[in-house]
């Protein structure tokens, strides 16, 4: 059970490790899809707008998660007691 | 990681508790299933985000979908605790009621389970249900030996006869019926011992395996989409293991209660036969004094009554051990499978997946 315990915990680091990463990239990567969206004929700018909040809310649920993952876990764990 | 995983696990711990200065330590093996809850809430996260940017349903409802399914994990797995201690508290109260009425399983087994009362997170109703039957063994394995001894007294008995000028006469022929009740008497009540030993055991393992295997590995198990279904499975078994096969033999512990009432009686008659059988059963069949022992043992009329009374008994017995110690664990097998099966469909959470319809 020990191993068990010790590949879901490096699991788990690994999950903690790359969900900031993502976060960050989908922020900075609907940034910048908003920023191009500024060049685009007028036509097609309201659709590369939406992706851009589209990338930017999914890197905030990403990050929000992740800062509170421990928390969500503990939390809903005292739910029914 | 491992650090703040250990601090969370210790104030889960301190929180479960209740008390101040007292922690509960979470049992072996649930913290690999608190860790597996832990990745799903980061899994259903990451995909919930992504499929938010990247515009897919699926994949945004898939997150959501393990969100939710690992928050209902986690409190599952924190009323745990809470579901022990609530079958705990029906046990005691159903004990403590019991306990002064002078029952010998009350008496024997509430002692029994107190002796692990302090143990945190042990259900004591398992305890106490494998030690009722274990009594109920103990009682019918006496009666057996009790009986096998008269059996072969009555055999032996009904065999004499004495030779006379002219005549050869078998007092005790007339045992033969008697024999042969308690013939049928003695098969039923071994099996009834080896089914009561056998339901002891299971009571005693299926709860040890639930507690060490099953809750652990399904909690581990559950918290996984590909695996929810056989988690789910896992976790009802174990939990009908712990709850209702010990509550159903708590309920029928009068029932045993009886049964080893009914050996004590058994086991009575049987020592006042062989002690009316005991001259005769003495006497040397070549000694001159031998026709008029078993003459006066016959004529008593007393070896009759009690051998009556013995094969009486030995079948009250063994058709009341029929209640105890076949129907009764046999219904409460099938009602702890219903419950697990239903209690499987319930936490396998089909429904969900139907409101989100995400595919």
């Amino acid at each position: 059970m020990a191993f068990i315990y010790d590949l879901l915990l490096s699991w788990s680091g690994v999950l903690s490790s790359i969900a900031p990463i993502i976060s960050l990239m989908l922020i900075t990567a609907g940034g910048i899809v908003y920023g191009l969206a500024q060049t685009q004929p007028s036509e097609v700018k309201g659709k590369w707008q939406t992706a851009a909040i589209g990338l930017v809310i999914g890197g905030l649920i990403v990050g929000a998660v992740w800062g509170s993952a421990t928390a969500i876990r503990d939390n809903a764990a005292k739910l029914l007691t | 990681m491992a650090g703040l995983e250990a601090q969370s696990i210790n104030a889960l711990s301190l929180s479960l508790s209740g008390t101040p200065g007292s922690t509960i330590p979470m049992p072996a093996g649930f913290e690999a299933a608190f860790a597996a809850i832990l990745i799903t809430i980061l899994a259903g996260g990451i995909a919930f985000g992504i499929g938010l940017a990247l515009r897919s349903r699926r994949l945004s409802g898939f997150g959501k979908e393990e969100l939710l399914a690992s928050v209902i994990n986690a409190a599952l797995f924190g009323a745990f605790f809470g579901m022990i201690a609530l079958i705990n508290g029906v046990y005691l109260d159903y004990s403590s009621s019991y306990a002064a009425s002078g029952s010998s399983v009350f008496s024997n087994c509430t002692v029994a389970s107190a002796l692990v009362s302090n143990m945190s997170s042990t259900p004591l109703a398992p305890v106490f249900a494998s030690c009722e039957y274990s009594l109920g063994a103990m009682s019918l394995q006496q009666a057996a030996q009790s009986l096998l001894s008269s059996q072969m007294a009555l055999g032996y008995l009904a065999g004499i006869s004495v030779n006379l000028p002219g005549a050869s006469i078998s007092p005790f022929a007339g045992f033969d019926s008697a024999a042969s009740t308690l013939s049928k008497s003695l098969d039923a009540i071994y099996a009834f011992f080896a089914a009561a030993s056998l339901y002891s055991s299971a009571l005693g393992a299926f709860s040890s395996l639930a507690m060490s295997i099953g809750f652990p590995a399904g909690f581990l198990l559950r918290a996984f989409y590909p695996t929810r279904r056989l988690g789910s499975l896992l976790l009802a078994l174990s939990f009908a293991s712990i709850s209702i096969m010990p509550l159903c033999a708590l309920a029928s512990a009068q029932s045993v209660d009886t049964a080893i009432y009914k050996s004590g009686q058994l086991v009575e008659a049987s020592k006042s036969f062989n002690d009316y059988a005991a001259p005769a059963l003495a006497a040397d069949p070549n000694d001159t004094g031998f026709f008029s022992t078993v003459r006066s043992t016959f004529s008593s009329g007393q070896l009759t009554s009690a051998a009556n009374a013995l094969a009486s008994a030995a079948w009250s017995l063994a058709s009341y051990c029929a209640l105890a110690f076949a129907i009764l664990p046999l219904i409460s097998a099938i009602l702890s499978l219903a419950f697990a099966l239903a209690l499987a469909g319930a936490l396998d959470l089909e429904g969900l997946s139907s409101v989100y319809k995400y595919s």
